[in-house]
């Protein structure tokens, strides 16, 4: 009989009959499925984690860098940068921030056995935390459209931090901005921005109150957000219109989140592990028609049996194909649930990834359609074998 | 509804060249309810006569008919077709599925027959089966817990659970000791008389022949009755 539902129940009942070989032979199935799914998923992971690297570094994409810095030396007077920054916007740029940055002394004003940090303090507008990634590690922002505070409000990142006691410690200090100003920044925040060195953010227009325009910051830029697709346009439109001021030169606009060389790393790294694993999956294959062939000589008498009592060659040749795919499909599933149990746990310890990463859903359907199809094609011969089987000599078997 | 040979003839190579005749011109006819039993030597070629009745093996010559119909160059499909719905075997090693219980066991020939209903009704099919032969309440068994009265019983339900027109049985209580060989014996003539299956006893047992209607002897290939027409038992 060679409808479905009496093959089915069939070679379900002899993978039940077998189950140690049935075991063994799932067991391979279910590595190669949960490793062609955890390398998808770890590689998913991956790429989460360099783009919130990149994110925090150098800008969320797409993100374009105008230099007003002029001729390495001269910065553009605070006017230009700030109708630079003006016009800009009016292109409808997600994210936009003024960036000054200057080299300071920052010292503790109340006694403190850390001593003076030479470091970087940069002036942002609030826009600065949406083109890049930073994330509070502890302290509060100021809240939007705060009037500009007396006191330069200071984020110091965890570098900074550290130097003036740790995270906690550093909170509410109040620190020098150089020996020869007047000037105290209270510390308001730390932040994670993945810099490596220490660096003191505040508003730029506390920053701008306590210099004079005749000091002038180390480096003048204006940053800003857009749309991937709008990089090249917005490109030419700002080139253009800094052009008209004088502010001539191809370099000063150009895109600084680099995200996509490090994709193609990835694709690669992802492309040598998905090898790797689908070369686990073949391996299990092979093992598997091993396993079938040799179930096949353990089994020659009873497919001498059923040929007697009526099963046809195709009928043979369908019931070790049916086992397969059932054997496969059901291990397939299990490498999936694995996988995904797996995906979870690692998530569970990467919290902040969490939010972006989903299972690979896509990966785990190939995966096991992969594995549904070398089961098949691992069946085949062993399925011809014993369709092949001469009767009598397989009952005396 | 007869199952026939007319001609059969079955040949087969030995290793140096020459040949054998395993049988030699064998007429032979079997219909519904009849029970015929042939008796040889080991080698006479009583396996190749059953073997050939039941279509596992092919003739080298002559032909074999159903109700008239040469089942000669078949494919395999429509031979299994037919083996699967009206014949069936018992052998005298049992050759039940190991690790299968008996029910399972009873239930293999209808997985292969093309009949949804049977499919449905395997279970209560076979339990009447079991039941038939002694055996209810033996339905979760497996053969190597079962004795080799039991397990010839379970092969006798599982040759008969589909309703076979013919019934191939190649020595059938050769495994068995004579007092459980007797009642297999009976078993096997009252269940196969009772479905009105045709029924072929291969043995060495003149007295096990004796009880079906027609005896023949095989003596190096060749087909005779086992009491000369016109002699008395």
């Amino acid at each position: 009989m060679n409808s479905a539902l009496p093959l089915l129940s069939s070679a379900w009942r002899e993978l039940r009959v077998h189950r140690v070989r049935s075991l063994l032979a799932g067991l391979s199935v279910v590595i190669g499925v949960a490793a062609l799914v955890a390398v998808v998923a770890m590689g998913d992971l991956g790429r989460a984690a360099v783009q919130e690297q990149v994110e925090r570094t150098v800008g969320r994409p797409a993100t374009l860098s105008v230099d007003l810095t002029a001729n390495g030396e001269q910065t553009a007077s605070r006017t230009s940068v700030d109708d630079n920054a003006e016009w800009i916007r009016t292109l409808g740029v997600r994210a936009l921030s003024r960036v000054e940055s200057r080299q300071v002394q920052l010292d503790a004003v109340e006694p403190s056995s850390a001593g003076p940090l030479g470091t970087t303090v940069m002036g942002v507008d609030a826009g600065y935390g949406s083109v890049k990634r930073m994330d509070l590690l502890a302290g509060q922002w100021l809240p939007e459209g705060t009037p500009a505070p007396w006191a330069p409000p200071l984020y110091l990142n965890a570098e900074a931090a550290a130097h003036f006691g740790g995270e906690h410690e550093a909170l509410g200090s109040r620190l020098s901005l150089a020996a020869d100003l007047p000037t105290q920044g209270i510390v308001l925040g730390v932040v994670d921005d993945s810099r490596g060195e220490p660096v003191a953010y505040t508003d730029i227009r506390s920053l701008r109150k306590w210099y004079s325009e005749s000091t002038a910051p180390e480096t003048a830029e204006i940053l800003m957000t857009v749309r991937p697709a709008d990089t090249e346009q917005v490109t030419s439109a700002v080139l253009h219109h800094l052009g008209a001021a004088g502010l001539t030169g191809g370099e000063r606009v150009h895109r600084v989140d680099d995200f996509a060389s490090y994709e193609r790393i990835l694709k690669l790294l992802q492309a040598v592990l998905g090898a790797i694993a689908g070369i686990s999956l073949v391996t299990g294959g092979i093992g598997l028609m091993n396993l079938t062939l040799s179930q096949i000589q353990s089994r020659v008498h009873e497919f001498g049996v059923r040929r007697a009592f009526g099963a046809s060659q195709s009928h043979i040749f369908a019931i070790i194909l049916w086992e397969s795919v059932i054997l496969t499909a059901v291990s397939s599933l299990l490498g999936t649930v694995l996988s995904a149990g797996i995906f979870n746990a690692v998530l569970a310890t990467v919290p902040e990834f969490s939010g972006g990463i989903q299972f690979p859903v896509t990966a785990a359907l190939i995966g096991s359609s992969a594995a549904v199809l070398i089961g098949v094609a691992s069946a085949l011969v062993p399925a011809l074998r014993a369709a092949r089987l001469d009767i009598i000599r397989a009952i005396r078997t | 509804m007869t199952l026939s040979l007319r001609g059969v003839t079955k040949t087969i190579p030995l290793g140096d060249g020459r040949q054998v005749d395993l049988l030699r011109n064998v007429d032979f006819e079997l219909g519904p309810g009849d029970s015929v039993s042939v008796v040889g030597r080991s080698g006479s070629g009583k396996s190749s006569l059953l073997n050939i009745l039941g279509l596992l093996d092919q003739p080298t010559g002559g032909s074999v008919e159903l109700d008239g119909q040469s089942l000669l160059g078949l494919p395999d499909r429509k031979l299994s077709m037919i083996r699967g719905r009206h014949i069936s075997f018992i052998f005298q090693q049992f050759h039940l599925l190991p690790r299968r219980t008996a029910l399972e066991n009873v239930w293999t020939p209808l997985a292969h027959i093309r009949d949804r209903a049977l499919w449905r009704q395997r279970r209560e099919l076979a339990a009447r089966a079991l039941a038939r032969v002694g055996l209810a309440g033996k339905e979760d068994a497996v053969p190597e817990t079962l004795s080799g009265g039991e397990q010839q019983r379970v092969a006798i339900a599982r040759a008969l659970v589909h309703r076979p027109r013919y019934v191939l049985a190649d020595e059938p209580t050769g495994a068995l000791d004579g007092e459980t060989a007797h009642g297999v014996m009976d078993l096997l003539l009252d269940v196969t008389r009772s479905q009105r299956a045709g029924l072929v006893l291969v043995t060495h047992d003149v007295q096990h022949a004796m009880a079906t209607d027609r005896q023949f002897r095989l003596n190096e290939g060749t087909l005779a009755p086992l009491v000369p027409e016109g002699s008395t038992r």
